[in-house]
């Protein structure tokens, strides 16, 4: 695993912590989003463990070293794999063992856990969109 | 003799005449009907008063209980810690929420029974044509029980029975037992469906209430499963807040 791709949350908080003015949109998933805070976006890089393709929503499990150099498992929370099959995604959208730079809306409780926002690969190629506030 | 032959002539005509015009009807019938055979998706949101921007209140008429209930939901949601909704647990989101799913329905007519066929949770709604007695069950369900008819070139259908523990949104948008669901579909233009859903619920609303609201049809579009039990990481809280289950 190349630590040099490997950059820790706190130093990627400071970097890249956006907060948004209170848009509140309907959630498109079949529970509430408060457990995560939708003010914050965060940037992980990190490799793909594995893709949970599954309802009720997609999972994306990724490998992040933390600010002590150590390998913490994150768990990242899409929509459901019908609603991102229509959006263009597919059951190998991510490939275990592929270096990931991920934006996501952290939990409130600073679990290693987040929601999804966007995901950009070493070959250019990403999936979700930015300007979007609707979850997953 | 002659004249008894004429008479059975006369009489096969009116046969003839009878036959052609039922048979006519009948085509009528089934074109309005099979004009509603498909796969649809919504074009709304999924908060049920299409009138209000996310974050507004409603403007149905609740009574006072139900106006109190719907209120402690909006409070909590401003104190970032909404109760979950039943879906979270994987609980149907029943009717007439299920008309508000993001995700295609497909619907089927037969003669005696219109199915329409959710993807959103793998949910079946029948309607009975023909008249039917309530559920034997003898207890309201998710989906209720509904009957329809034919009346000019829409489908009225009437659903009771129905489970006052679903909400009608993330809002937590409540009904009571009494709830008896009127809905009329029609085919508004080509590959457009519009349902107008009317709520009556003698306890939760002081008067019936109205949502419009329009599908369009998606050719080529395939179903898919949603068993939402399958990997549901999001369970309810001991508190009943929404929870997520992370990495050991």
């Amino acid at each position: 695993m190349a630590s040099d791709l490997l950059i820790s949350r706190r130093m990627m908080l400071g970097l890249t912590a956006v907060t948004f003015a209170g848009v509140t949109l309907p959630v498109q998933s079949h529970h509430s989003f408060a457990v995560f805070d939708r003010s914050l976006r965060i940037t992980l890089e990190g490799v793909v463990r594995e893709f949970q393709w599954t309802n009720p929503h997609v999972f994306v499990q990724v490998i992040v070293r933390n600010e002590k150099g150590i390998d913490e498992e994150w768990s990242i929370e899409g929509a459901s794999p019908n609603m991102l099959l229509r959006q263009g995604w597919t059951k190998d959208s991510f490939i275990p063992g592929e270096k990931v730079v991920l934006i996501v809306n952290p939990l409130r409780d600073g679990g290693r856990g987040a929601n999804f926002v966007h995901a950009r690969f070493p070959d250019g190629r990403t999936l979700g969109n930015l300007n979007s506030t609707v979850p997953g | 003799m002659r004249r008894l032959r004429y008479k059975h002539l006369a009489c096969l005509a009116v046969v003839a005449a009878i036959f052609a015009t039922a048979q006519g009807s009948a085509a009528n019938a089934d074109a309005v009907s099979t004009g509603f055979n498909g796969i649809w998706s919504g074009d709304q949101g999924v908060l049920w008063d299409t009138s209000v921007k996310p974050g507004e209140r409603t403007k149905a008429p609740f009574t006072p209980e139900y106006a109190a209930r719907y209120q402690q939901s909006l409070a909590e949601s401003a104190r970032g810690k909404p109760k979950a909704d039943p879906t979270t647990a994987c609980m149907p989101p029943g009717v007439p929420r299920i008309l508000a799913s993001p995700f295609p329905f497909e619907i089927v007519v037969t003669p005696q029974t219109v199915f329409i066929l959710y993807e959103y949770m793998s949910q079946t709604r029948r309607i009975y044509l023909n008249g039917s007695g309530p559920s034997p069950l003898g207890t309201a369900s998710f989906n209720g029980h509904s009957t329809g008819r034919w009346a000019d070139d829409s489908l009225i259908i009437e659903t009771v029975e129905l489970n006052p523990k679903s909400v009608l949104d993330t809002t937590h948008f409540p009904h009571s037992e009494a709830l008896r669901v009127v809905e009329r579909l029609r085919i508004v233009a080509p590959d457009k469906l519009e349902i107008s859903i009317t709520l009556n619920d003698s306890k939760a609303l002081t008067a019936p209430w109205t949502v419009v609201r329009t599908y369009s049809r998606k050719r080529g579009e395939r179903m898919l499963e949603y068993v939402c039990a399958e990997n549901n990481r999001n369970p309810v809280n001991a508190d009943g807040t929404t929870g997520f289950i992370g990495t050991p």
